[in-house]
């Protein structure tokens, strides 16, 4: 586990114990969390190298906001949420400030062997889907999220939870049935 | 049918097994402090107004303490012990926060991130001479763009003006410095 000072503290809980509490939970909770939400946001924005900034920069502002954060009902809901949100301001954003490709090339996917990407049948077969299916059954696989916690965390019923996810669901199994043994 | 659809997400589990974050928990923990202070910091704004204002009519000087580095995903600015401040830049996003990060370190600046296809910046006209005693420019390995600026080097009531142009996806960006009297111009 990788070590973080306590003088980085954020709100106002005192007392040394306190503060290493919260480090200590923060560490376990990002050691913990930090792939599932990685995998979750890279199944929705569909790129895993913008995915890891979004990802990052989402644990970085629940760190901010640790004494909040922590008492969340699902956290890690809350870190992907947030790395969404900044997902959908970058691209708003995006579309008057394009980043030219060679002043971010540095490409954090993983190792230059291609090793830390998603298999690319499984990403086709999710690019194919809506967004808000996609978020849905994300949420679903790799958050273990359940209808009710899903539609807290999108802001939609549980009931239109339930339709995207079968949808979903439904058209994976097809597009992946094409080349695999599936149904 | 909830077999099938278990089996699916299996699958899917395990295609995205390899995805793992690679980023450590320091870099979060120290983002997570700059972003705590920036909230802090416009909460205390006003606070810091009032007193430079009070120290103005009282003709006190007014002192602060050297601005921490800004390290975020888009860019960093960092004061070097030998009294320049290295800029760093990943992505044109947010020009105004490095703007005030730029004054933070020391250096009076102005950036302007302009879309592909933006007219030349011309507002400044042919900028004062010197700029090359101000401002190292260098590509990082990983291709991201890094200055190294002189703040002592720059006139009195001089000003860097820092425009890049994005270019269409697949394009490199190109960029223009200037260091002129006062307020750069609009471009």
């Amino acid at each position: 586990m990788a070590r973080i000072s306590i003088e980085a503290i954020p709100g106002k809980r005192h007392g040394v114990v306190a503060r290493r509490q919260d480090v200590m939970e923060f560490a376990t909770f990002y050691e913990n969390a930090r792939d599932d939400c990685l995998r979750t946001v890279t199944a929705v924005v569909g790129q895993r190298d913008r995915a890891e900034d979004l990802v990052a920069e989402a644990f970085a502002r629940a760190w901010a906001s640790w004494p909040t954060v922590r008492r969340h009902p699902a956290p890690r809901a809350w870190v992907v949420r947030t790395a969404l949100n900044a997902h959908v301001s970058w691209w708003r954003r995006r579309r008057r400030e394009v980043p030219a490709a060679d002043w971010a090339p540095h490409d954090r996917a993983g190792p230059a062997d291609g090793t830390g990407l998603p298999d690319a049948r499984l990403m086709a077969a999710l690019r194919s889907l809506p967004e808000r299916q996609r978020q849905v059954v994300a949420l679903r696989i790799f958050l273990d999220l359940d209808s009710e916690t899903t539609a807290r965390t999108l802001g939609i019923a549980a009931g239109t939870v339930t339709a995207h996810l079968a949808r979903a669901t439904r058209a994976l199994r097809a597009h992946l049935s094409e080349t695999e043994a599936l149904r | 049918m909830i077999d099938q659809d278990e089996m699916l997400y299996d699958r899917m589990r395990a295609g995205f097994e390899p995805v793992r974050m690679t980023g450590d928990l320091d870099t979060v923990t120290t983002r997570g402090g700059v972003v705590r202070r920036r909230r802090r910091a416009g909460a205390a704004a006003g606070a810091v107004l009032a007193v430079a204002a009070l120290a103005a009519a009282l003709n006190l000087p007014v002192t602060g303490t050297p601005a921490e580095p800004a390290e975020l995903v888009a860019w960093s600015v960092a004061a070097e012990p030998d009294g320049t401040v290295s800029l760093t830049i990943r992505e044109l996003l947010d020009a105004e926060g490095l703007s005030a990060d730029l004054r933070r370190a020391g250096v009076p600046a102005r950036v302007d991130f302009l879309p592909p296809g933006s007219p030349p910046c011309t507002g400044d006209g042919e900028g004062r001479p010197g700029l090359k005693d101000v401002l190292d420019q260098q590509r990082g390995q990983g291709g991201e763009v890094r200055y190294r600026i002189r703040p002592g080097a720059m006139p009195a009531g001089t000003t860097l003006h820092l425009v890049i142009v994005a270019g269409p996806d697949g394009e490199g960006a190109h960029a223009r410095m200037s260091l002129v009297d006062g307020v750069p111009g609009r471009c």
